[in-house]
């Protein structure tokens, strides 16, 4: 899968290069919406064809809102480790850990503190996406289904939720999407206290 | 993002409800593996789509790219790394290599 998913992935990037004119994002706005909406619809009927996965989820209650909280201290912890290694300020790195994959959002919150940084934040988003695309399907076969969810980051309940879904079970798709719910929200808070914090 | 979220719920509800119920043929809910490929897929190219149409992308990757390529990558490993801790010691459900997409 993970072949299929790169040749589209670099399909779509040399087709929007060479063959498009910028002008042509917006109307791709409305076609990553409704693919999205028709895509969560049928992840929806995935989950619910399997009525074993509510009463597993029932067994590990409050205990799965670690997952989200580990993904979250992983990322801000990889982000401040790098920042040591390349001698950038820690919580610089915090900062970029903390965008979780929502490179949009990341990249207007840092934009009033740096514009270098806000640019790194945003790429390093932009990328922690396709990684994310490219590594779920591996990560589901060769290491766990819970795993995936911290690659997809903040993104787990939009965009890589139908892979993670495709690569994995019912329970761990709707994991998925309060964790990607969640650590959407810590975005717009962790991000400004590590900028505070520099 | 609240009215994408509330509608990427509403979606999802929805579409578990009815086959919850058993309100969707079997047919379809048989289908709907192969119909989320083909839209996974479609997503994925507009997704590229995207980074190729973004020119700011472009010009931070020749300026930047490495540098967020190793954050990217070490973000995601620590990250997993975490996680893979957290489901194995204290969940105690580390899910693996059951059937995929089990339904």
């Amino acid at each position: 899968m993970t072949a299929k998913i790169l040749l589209v992935l670099f399909a779509g990037i040399g087709t929007g290069i060479f063959l498009l004119e910028p002008e042509f994002m917006a109307k791709t706005d409305i076609l990553l919406d409704i693919g999205l909406c028709l895509l969560l619809f049928f992840v929806g009927i995935d989950i619910g064809s399997n009525k074993k996965a509510f009463i597993h989820l029932k067994k590990i209650g409050f205990k799965l809102l670690l997952i989200p909280i580990s993904a979250a201290m992983g990322s801000i912890l990889g982000g401040m480790m790098i920042s040591v290694f390349i001698g950038m300020n820690i919580f610089e790195g915090g900062a970029v850990g903390a965008g979780f994959g929502w490179y949009s959002l990341s990249a207007i919150l840092i934009a009033p503190y740096s514009s270098e940084l806000s640019t790194i934040a945003f790429l390093t988003n932009v990328f922690r996406e396709i990684l994310a695309i490219i590594f779920i399907p591996i990560t589901a076969k060769y290491i766990g289904y819970f795993e995936t969810i911290a690659l997809g980051g903040a993104t787990a309940m939009d965009t890589t939720l139908p892979i993670i879904t495709r690569n994995t079970n019912s329970e761990t798709a709707v994991v998925s999407f309060v964790s990607g719910l969640l650590m959407s929200i810590f975005v717009p808070i962790l991000v400004p206290l590590f900028i505070a914090l520099i | 993002m609240l009215t994408n979220v509330l509608i990427y719920l509403v979606l999802l509800v929805i579409g578990g409800l009815l086959s919850y119920k058993g309100l969707i043929h079997k047919k379809l809910i048989k289908k709907a593996g192969s119909l989320q490929l083909f839209f996974l897929y479609v997503l994925i190219f507009i997704m590229g789509l995207r980074i190729g149409l973004d020119r700011d992308i472009l010009d931070a990757i020749y300026s930047i790219g490495l540098k967020a390529a190793i954050y990217a990558l070490t973000t995601i490993i620590i990250s997993a790394f975490m996680v893979f801790i957290v489901s194995k010691y204290i969940i105690k459900s580390h899910l693996k290599g059951e059937s995929v997409n089990d339904s």
